[in-house]
């Protein structure tokens, strides 16, 4: 049930983040607007400002060898359908609900057969302990490894992660903060006394 | 040891933390250029000519004349206001009966009007004094509404997740049921569900409300975890600090503690909502209260509780049956 239940994620505009300032909103609107009137700079722009982001949530739900190319997808989809979207202002939350679609979608679809997928056996240590990390993130309830993601592997505070995904800053360190201790106890390291 | 390291990179270095950035920063992103896709695809294109501009505009005109037909033949959705009380507005101005609302108008009354809307064949909505809201979308495939302040009530016969309503709070998604959704001045809305079931969602969270409870949401946070209303009122106030009060953990923890001695059987269901919800720590003996209410079924066990495993063979013990979710699933509602 509320477990198994696919997300519905396909919201047309998610709602605006309450802590991102009137300057970004600003700023990403008028981006947006550029863009709908046909400047490629604008949607360049844009592209640079929230490529991270989206790379970041990719990473927590897909393959590492995908993240790039869905990171592409994701891009494409907005610039085809940034007409619909009503409010130039949500745009951080529209975008967001196209990645975590373009995720799901990714799982439905069939995809090679395990034999024609990345052999792990001749990784060097650094690279099979970076990847068991990185499984572990995204093994992680689903709450816990967009944010730790977007802090551990993409290098955002957590003060930007709130602006950027429209959680509150108090939501986005409670995530890091449970989903570090999961992660902790799944990685096998103990947590450090509070 | 705090968490500031982690929260914001400031304080001193948590050793963990810092190898992992390092082990991790291999995968980061690292392409700065969008690739924009050939200009004959692209909907950004640079100085079109004259002859592309009228061969664009004759397509566009013919796209619009196949839109229109087709919803001619497929019957467009309408909202028509099908009784009044009081004065009612639509963008300002006194609505009528058997008046159309449509895409982007506000709709709203005073504290001495209602209105009653039909949605053709997909469900009626009754607007309560005092409301604000707009329409959104009106296709067949999609209906949204966003309520801004004031209540409504539903009862919706189209398929699962055609009837979206937009809070500040969530996002209420109906499953084919009949329900009161009120959004007071501070963003709180309340869902009372009493026919089929509503699903709440707002970013990470996700709560599905049966018939009979209800549900509150909040902006910035998310819906919380369903409860009955013939709950005790202890219970609920507890409930609450469990859902919303995220800044005091201590708090929250004692919280619980009332939730899981004040919880009947019938509250298994909010139990099983606050797994996710709940820090770690307390999920073991969130665990331990559910099962005597609800005693496990086989291969969940407490362990599973505590590492945040899927519960779902809990969730079908309850005896509530399941959401329908329509024919398609899931809506595929357009970004």
């Amino acid at each position: 049930m509320v477990a198994t239940l696919d997300r519905v994620l396909l919201i047309r505009e998610a709602p605006m983040p309450a802590n991102h300032s009137m300057g970004d909103f600003s700023q990403d609107a008028q981006l947006v607007l550029a863009a709908r009137g046909g400047d490629r700079a604008a949607f360049g722009e844009l592209y640079e400002r929230f490529g991270r982001m989206v790379h970041g949530v990719m990473l927590a739900h897909v393959p590492y060898a995908e993240v790039d190319d869905l990171v592409q997808d994701v891009f494409l989809i907005a610039l085809r359908r940034l007409d619909s979207l009503r409010e130039p202002v949500a745009f951080a939350g529209w975008l967001l609900a196209i990645a975590r679609n373009r995720a799901n979608d990714f799982h439905r679809r069939p995809r090679p057969s395990e034999e024609f997928q990345e052999v792990s056996g001749n990784k060097d240590p650094d690279e099979h302990e970076a990847q068991a990390a990185l499984a572990a993130i995204q093994s992680l309830p689903e709450a816990y490894r967009e944010t730790l993601s977007l802090r551990l592997v993409e290098g955002m505070t957590g003060p930007e992660i709130a602006a950027r995904t429209g959680l509150t800053p108090a939501s986005v360190r409670v995530n890091l903060h449970r989903g570090m201790k999961q992660l902790r106890e799944k990685l096998g390291k103990s947590a450090p006394h509070e | 040891m705090n968490d500031d390291y982690l929260w914001d990179g400031s304080g001193t270095p948590d050793p963990e933390v810092e190898q992992l950035e390092k082990q991790l920063g291999r995968f980061q992103y690292t392409q700065p250029k969008f690739e924009f896709p050939v200009a004959a695809t692209s909907p950004l294109y640079t100085r079109p000519s004259r002859k592309r501009l009228w061969l664009a505009a004759a397509a566009v005109a013919m796209l619009l004349g196949g839109i229109l037909l087709m919803r001619e033949l497929t019957g467009r959705v309408e909202w028509t206001i099908t009784g009044v009380q009081g004065s009612p507005r639509i963008d300002g101005k006194i609505a009528a009966r058997n008046q159309t609302w449509k895409i982007g108008e506000r709709l709203e009354t005073d504290a001495a009007s209602r209105v009653q809307l039909q949605v053709d064949d997909l469900g009626q909505v009754e607007v309560g004094p005092n409301a604000r809201l707009e329409l959104m979308q009106a296709s067949v495939t999609q209906q949204q509404i966003r309520l801004l302040r004031g209540t409504i009530r539903a009862k919706v016969t189209a398929p699962p997740y055609v009837f979206l309503v937009r809070t500040p709070g969530a996002y209420a998604m109906d499953m084919g049921c009949a329900y009161t959704l009120q959004v007071t001045d501070g963003g709180v809305s309340i869902l009372r569900v009493s026919v089929g079931w509503v699903d709440l969602q707002h970013g990470f969270l996700q709560s599905l409300v049966p018939a009979g409870a209800a549900a509150e949401s909040r902006p910035g946070i998310g819906p919380g975890a369903p409860y009955f209303e013939d709950a005790s009122e202890q219970f609920r106030e507890a409930l609450e600090t469990v859902n919303f009060g995220a800044e005091n953990s201590q708090a929250r923890s004692e919280a619980l503690t009332i939730v899981l001695a004040d919880a009947r059987p019938r509250d298994a269901y909010t139990l099983l909502n606050l797994f996710r919800r709940v820090d770690p720590e307390d999920r073991g003996r969130l665990y331990d209260r559910l099962a005597l209410l609800l005693p496990p079924p086989a291969g969940v066990t407490r362990q599973n509780a505590v590492d945040g495993d899927d519960l779902s063979p809990w969730w079908d013990k309850l005896g509530l049956g399941h959401p329908k979710k329509g024919q398609h699933g899931p809506p595929r509602i357009e970004e």
